[in-house]
């Protein structure tokens, strides 16, 4: 799975970035760069959806795809795709479709996972009467959350509830998944397996174990968020959850500070922070919120200036836009109205400049 | 009149019905208010010595400890068997919840705190308003410079004590030599202290050495050890990535569950082995140190080590994990003469070379400063605890004081060679503790009487076949096959996820 998901983004950005631009996007890199190029190469499904993949292990697989003549790499040393690369890739089920959802899910997943696994360990311990078991998950704020659930005892049969819930979530997935997805889960007395021994058990290796699973919980989150009303038990551990608007909380800040007035030198000040972060916020804001106006940061000739070059060179490289533009605009100017550009309500916007 | 009392107490907090050896002669001391010493070996729960004492005394006991995935680990289970007011200290905390902690400190009972935390002040100000009616000092073999483990920020802990108003002090440890005994006490101040001191030698194990030419001879006799006899079982590696290949081939090899364990993998995962070797899910663990604290599994029968630890004292700590539950168990020590070569590695990564301490110089002569430990390591191309060792030689020759550096050439030319000297001790130091080490592997008489023989005087008879010296064969050895871990039959998710559930009888 994870050889099908590198192949995908590796499709989708046709030489323009390198295996570390890539693991960022997948690993869910909090930084504008990054968030940009997912919108940019509408590869928002795989934002953030394996943290904790390294980059070595990115470069491994990335190896092994060339070797097994999937990809090659350009003069810059960006992957590119084989015509055996791409016949792989469609025969992936990557291509039939998946449930990842990254940009918009990663961090209410990871939250998901961690309340899901407690929820059965603690209720199939309590049905056991086995009240001293060690939590699987250690974040003390899930621990409280847990608590509070029981104190409140909100649902008569959670156990049974749970039970079938889940069993008609898994028999959704492919047999592998479910196999993946269940033998890692603790409870009623049996001690979930690790990453290693799945892969062992199932000749996979650790990342397709882990990106299964990780698959398997996006189904569950997004089926239960949808249809609440089949899922009472599985929606339990959605509570509370914001929809995700803003990546970075810092981001968050700073736009309130705007939304007030104040100038990006005034919350430089405020915030102590470099110039270079602050614009890095407001680029963020312009990628994720449509309704972010750019007029207060680049006049409309200039966004007009700026898109015109965009749409004719077709790349999404700023040093290529830079030049293009004789230097006339800054690097921030240039990432704003790309950032902009590219979202998915760009139309409703820059209707005007899509005319000219 | 405390007696009956005390036992109640016992299995009412902690579900037991028996104090193990010396754990009622140190709790009756330390509720009586006074300084003890208490050597116990491993295994035998040094902690209840004061965690039943701080349920039953008014104020906060304090508990020092070095390791903090132990101090973390026994919170959890404290926790797990009710006893919710105590929490740990420690620099893994963000800084919400470390304030949240400090600013309703005076509510726990029990307190643990990392040796480097001490030294925050801001946590220093807070402990100095609690009433502390204990101040335990956990594996105090570390305050002294004689002790195995040696670490600079567990030293200047008499001054902390004073400041928290010298409550009575209890300091345990599992491996600690007579004169390391008398250094702690040297050093907390506290010549005077009560010695509950226990006989470390284990009656119920067998000691076996075996010589090899090649690491696959090694392998080659642990499958043959392990298909022979279905037991649980630890095997000890020096490094992660052994740990790791001798497992994935004891897996291949073996109709056995075998998994590593070390320091580098995900808290969960973690987690996950040991609960399966715990619940005999699991038959084998090839783990590093960094396994074993906070395991408490009875039936452990054999402990192999592939490779052999730098230093006695930690190996009479990893073969106490064996046979808990006093039934017969064995050791295993497996060595090729190519295996000298990696505690010396590991050595050398704990202490500086000399030629450091002019590196150090050159740097400060251009620095008015340290910079944080994180760039010094990086500056100087020192690990951890090389700089560790070397920030405390210059607080101590004060060429630095409160970060700052002090210039002074006759100063810093004394310093340069009183450093110089205690390098040369501590490395003479080490390298002795290794050659105990090693003389024991290559010694010819009684293996047990051998191995105390620089703690205790003498060994109480072994229940067991003694030794290979004394007649011992592994291969021959009972240790009780019964106890093989539970069949894992890999039904399908279904049957599975019914049986989490527990929905078995229902369904069905």
């Amino acid at each position: 799975m994870f050889a099908a998901i590198l192949l995908d983004c590796i499709q989708s950005i046709q030489g323009e970035r390198s295996i570390s631009g890539i693991h960022n996007l997948i690993q869910g890199k909090k930084s504008s760069q990054t968030l940009q190029d997912a919108r940019l190469y509408k590869l928002e499904r795989y934002f953030g959806i394996y943290p904790s993949l390294s980059k070595l292990n990115a470069h491994k697989t990335a190896e092994s795809l060339e070797r097994r003549n999937f990809i090659r790499f350009n003069q810059e040393n960006h992957p590119v795709l084989t015509d055996e690369g791409e016949k792989y890739l469609e025969d992936s089920f990557m291509k039939d479709g998946n449930f990842f959802s990254g940009m918009e899910h990663h961090r209410n997943i990871i939250l998901f996972e961690k309340r899901l696994r407690l929820l059965i360990q603690t209720v199939t311990h309590s049905e056991l009467k086995d009240f001293a078991f060690l939590p699987i998950v250690e974040d003390p704020s899930v621990q409280a959350w847990m608590k509070r659930l029981y104190r409140n005892n909100v649902i008569s049969d959670l156990l049974t509830s749970l039970y079938e819930e889940l069993n008609s979530v898994l028999s959704a997935l492919s047999h592998l998944e479910a196999e993946l997805f269940t033998r890692r889960l603790t409870g009623g007395g049996l001690i979930g397996e690790t990453r290693e021994q799945l892969a062992h058990d199932y000749h996979l290796s650790v990342e397709d174990v882990d990106l299964l699973i990780k698959h398997a919980l996006f189904y569950m989150y997004r089926i239960t968020l949808s249809r609440q009303e089949n899922y009472p038990a599985l929606t339990l551990c959605l509570e509370g959850m914001a929809k995700e608007t803003l990546i970075t909380s810092s981001a968050k800040q700073t736009l309130q500070w705007l939304n007030i007035g104040l100038s990006l030198e005034d919350i430089v000040q405020k915030r102590r922070l470099k110039l270079s972060t602050i614009q890095d916020h407001v680029v963020e804001a312009a990628l994720i919120d449509p309704s972010f106006d750019i007029d207060g940061f680049i006049s409309k000739e200039g966004q007009k200036d700026i898109l015109t070059t965009l749409e004719n060179l077709n790349t999404n490289k700023l040093k290529k836009l830079f030049e293009a533009l004789d230097h006339n605009y800054n690097y921030f100017e240039i990432r704003l109205v790309v950032a902009s550009s590219k979202h998915t309500f760009k139309e409703d916007r820059h209707a005007p400049s899509s005319t000219s | 009149m405390l007696r009956p009392r005390l036992h109640e107490q016992l299995s009412h907090h902690f579900g037991f019905s028996e104090f193990r050896e010396g754990q009622k002669e140190i709790i009756e001391d330390v509720l009586q208010g006074q300084d003890v010493l208490g050597i116990l070996p491993t295994g035998v729960g040094k902690s209840l010595c004061y965690q039943l004492p701080s349920l039953l005394m008014h104020g906060t006991t304090l508990v020092v400890s070095p390791l903090i995935s132990l101090m973390v680990d026994q919170v959890k289970q404290l926790k797990a068997k009710g006893y919710k007011s105590v929490i740990a200290l420690n620099s893994f905390m963000d800084y919400r919840e470390r304030t949240a902690a400090l600013n309703q400190l005076n509510h726990y009972r029990l307190i643990y705190v990392s040796p480097e935390m001490l030294q925050n002040p801001k946590i220093e100000k807070t402990l100095h308003t609690l009433d502390v009616s204990l101040f335990v000092i956990d594996e105090a073999h570390c305050i002294s410079q004689w002790g195995h483990e040696f670490r600079t920020d567990y030293l200047k802990m008499d001054q902390v004590i004073e400041k928290v108003g010298n409550p009575p002090v209890l300091a345990l440890s599992a491996t600690a030599a007579p004169d390391v005994q008398k250094d702690i006490k040297k050093q907390l101040g506290r010549t005077n202290m009560i010695d509950h001191i226990y006989p470390m030698d284990k009656p119920n194990i067998s000691f076996a050495v075996e010589f090899h030419e090649h690491q696959d001879d090694k392998k080659g006799r642990i499958r043959h050890m392990l298909a022979a006899q279905r037991l649980p079982t630890m095997i000890y590696f020096s490094s992660r990535q052994s740990a790791e290949l001798v497992a994935e081939e004891l897996n291949i090899a073996l109709d056995q569950r075998v998994a590593f364990y070390h320091g580098g993998m995900e808290q969960m995962d973690r987690l996950l082995v040991q609960q399966q070797f715990m619940k005999d899910q699991l038959d084998v663990i090839c783990c590093t140190s960094a396994f074993g604290m906070g395991v408490d599994k009875p039936n452990i029968r054999r402990v192999i080590h592939y490779h052999f630890p730098t230093q006695v004292e930690s190996y009479i700590q990893e073969i106490g994990r064996a046979g808990r539950d006093g039934k017969p168990c064995a050791s295993i020590v497996m060595y090729t003469p190519h295996d000298q070569l990696l505690p010396k590695m590991l050595m050398e990564r704990e202490l500086p070379e000399e030629s450091a301490i002019e590196r150090l110089f050159a740097w400060l002569t251009n620095h008015s400063a340290l910079l944080s430990d994180e760039e010094m390591h990086e500056q100087l191309q020192l690990s951890e605890s090389q700089w560790n060792f070397l920030k405390y030689q210059l607080e101590e020759t004060q060429v630095i004081l409160q970060s700052k550096v002090m210039f002074d050439v006759e100063l810093w030319n004394k310093a340069k060679m009183h450093i110089r000297a205690n390098l040369r001790k501590r490395w003479n130091y080490k390298n002795e503790k290794f050659h105990q080490m090693r003389d024991w592997l290559y010694f010819t008489g009684c293996r047990r009487l051998k191995l105390y023989e620089p703690f205790q005087e003498g060994v109480r008879n072994a229940e067991v076949d003694c030794c290979d010296h004394c007649g011992f064969t592994i291969d021959d050895a009972q240790l009780m096959e019964e106890e093989a871990a539970d069949e894992i039959t890999h039904n399908s998710w279904d049957v599975r996820l019914k049986r989490i559930f527990l929905q078995e009888s229902i369904n069905e």
